[in-house]
């Protein structure tokens, strides 16, 4: 009994940690002067923590802290409007990750990484067409899959260099 | 060894991807650029047309103020054959800073106050000759 609960405890802080590494980040993002004065061309780091736990953790654990994130972030950085564009991109971008990361078992970091790049833009673009319902935000289109694309790669790579560096420290902090 | 095949195959998908955005960029750019004709922008705000201006007809430059539902505002210069933000009380200014636009290709856009500046060019004058039923 009592190891359960520690064992929950613990993976619970652990959690908590990450949540508070990634928002930490998006913020530090998000105060940045801007690269384009296009809505949604942005680096993305925050999703490195993403990629990165999920190697290491369940599923469902990889979403809370992906929620938790774009939660508090969205508090402390913007209004509804950001929280709206946040969730959409980051859900799309969670489940395709999802579902790359399985197909290719864990291994080429940077494909799933654009990959949810891409479809983190994806998300947004089709929450800017709920919210904006013109045709007009479309010729963003080109420019937002192209800036995915590239983010995505960047991210995936600081993902990858931190899986190699970090990747022992990652197993030990699971198994204690 | 199944995940490189796989990872081949995403790998070149994201290429075609980002060759298709490349080429998809550039002709948007390219196409805007060559119509000539009246210039007409049309201002959404929530998704409703709430203004449709003939930028080629503009003569003297003027501002307009558009408020959304919270009081939340855009103001607007329209000059002959261009259109921008000139100021606005978003979080993120990035309507501001898309500066002024006389191209379909470059709208404006205010996300926080789902407010947004079309531009559809039309021919110049071009009358059909007859039109056989």
């Amino acid at each position: 009994m009592q190891s359960v609960n520690n064992s929950k405890v613990r993976k619970l802080t652990q959690l908590s940690f990450f949540t508070v590494i990634a928002v930490t980040i998006f913020s530090i993002e998000a105060a940045l002067p801007l690269l384009s004065p296009v809505q949604g061309i942005k680096l993305g780091l925050a999703n490195i923590v993403t990629l990165v736990l999920l190697q290491y953790y369940t599923p469902s654990e990889v979403f809370l802290v992906l929620l938790a994130r774009i939660l508090l972030a969205s508090l402390l950085n913007g209004q509804m409007m950001t929280l709206l564009y946040s969730l959409s991109g980051g859900i799309f971008c969670y489940l395709i990750m999802l579902l790359v990361n399985r197909l290719l078992r864990g291994k080429y970091i940077y494909i799933t990484s654009i990959l949810g790049g891409v479809f983190h833009n994806i998300g947004q673009i089709l929450m800017a067409l709920v919210l904006i319902p013109s045709g007009g935000i479309l010729v963003y289109v080109p420019l937002l899959m192209i800036s995915g694309i590239l983010a995505g790669l960047f991210t995936g790579l600081c993902a990858h260099f931190f899986h190699k560096k970090m990747g022992a420290w990652m197993k030990r902090l699971q198994q204690e | 060894m199944e995940e490189k095949k796989r990872a081949v195959v995403l790998g070149v998908l994201i290429g075609i991807l980002l060759i298709g955005s490349l080429a998809a960029y550039f002709w948007i750019q390219n196409s805007a650029k060559k119509k000539e004709g009246s210039c007409i922008a049309k201002i959404y705000q929530n998704g409703e047309l709430l203004e449709e201006i003939n930028l080629s007809e503009v003569e003297a430059k003027y501002q307009k103020k558009f408020q959304d539902s919270k009081g939340g505002y855009n103001t607007i210069e329209v000059r002959n054959g261009e259109i921008g933000v000139v100021s606005a009380d978003c979080p993120d200014q990035l309507c501001k800073k898309q500066g002024f636009t006389s191209l379909s290709s470059n709208p404006i856009v205010c996300l926080p106050h789902r407010f947004s500046i079309e531009i559809t060019n039309q021919e110049g004058e071009e009358e059909w000759d007859a039109v056989s039923e």
